[in-house]
């Protein structure tokens, strides 16, 4: 659920604004992987062009 | 080389650029009824990422790892864009959502993050980090609009959990969605 990504990222925001930068950042890069991952699932189109 | 103050004035503007999109964004979806499709949703994401990295900056001071942070959330909303972008570039092959400024949203997605590297790029160049000889006092806990701005940052990204669990639910965003599905459940049920 794409809603994750944004309650992940907005706890991430959280930590860094009360000065936990390290977990943030965690947190952070855990949204990230998440987020290509559900770029991955969407990404599934064929697309109308030659390659 | 900027001072900090300056830093931490640019990044500030940066973070409210960011703002400004996804209230834009908001706007969009609740006044003209324009759902956001999942690749919309994932460009939000990239601007929420990008955001990410601009507040450590405002919170912690500038550092070039942070910069990284914003290059990536800009390589992925970018990617996202450009993927979206690549879907509707054929004559014919159709397009999501209503133009603003004679662009669709995600065209303008291509832009903004290519602008967002691009700035970026210039401000690893011009800005030191944090505590590497520069004067002036570091901006970590820093008040004024820079702080508004993050509060703000966090403030949308929450607001768009709740919008992004209203029209998808705890599974899979539908493609082309046409209504808010949890409260069209709640209404049903």
């Amino acid at each position: 659920m794409i809603a994750l990504l944004f309650a992940l990222f907005a706890f991430s925001i959280g930590l860094a604004m009360i000065d936990r930068r390290g977990l943030a950042c965690g947190v952070f890069a855990v949204a990230m992987a998440v987020s290509l991952f559900w770029f991955r699932h969407h990404a599934t189109s064929p697309l109308a062009i030659q390659l | 080389m900027i001072s900090a103050a300056t830093s931490r004035t640019l990044n500030g503007l940066g973070l409210l650029a960011i703002c400004a999109v996804l209230l834009l964004a908001f706007y969009d979806q609740f006044t003209s009824d324009d759902l956001p499709c999942p690749l919309c949703l994932l460009q939000r994401v990239g601007f929420v990422a990008v955001g990410f990295g601009l507040c450590l900056n405002v919170i912690n001071g500038s550092d070039p790892r942070h910069y990284g942070v914003m290059i990536l959330g800009a390589l992925f909303g970018g990617g996202v864009s450009v993927r979206q972008t690549l879907l509707h570039i054929v004559p014919g092959s159709g397009s999501y959502g209503d133009p603003f400024l004679g662009l669709h949203f995600y065209v303008w997605g291509v832009i903004c993050f290519f602008l967002v590297i691009v700035g970026t790029a210039i401000m690893l160049i011009i800005d030191r980090p944090a505590g590497a000889g520069r004067s002036g006092a570091a901006p970590r806990g820093s008040g004024g609009f820079a702080m508004i701005a993050v509060w703000l940052l966090l403030a949308l990204t929450a607001g768009n959990a709740v919008s992004t669990f209203l029209e998808c639910g705890p599974g899979q965003c539908a493609d082309d969605p046409e209504g808010y599905r949890v409260i069209d459940e709640l209404k049903g049920g």
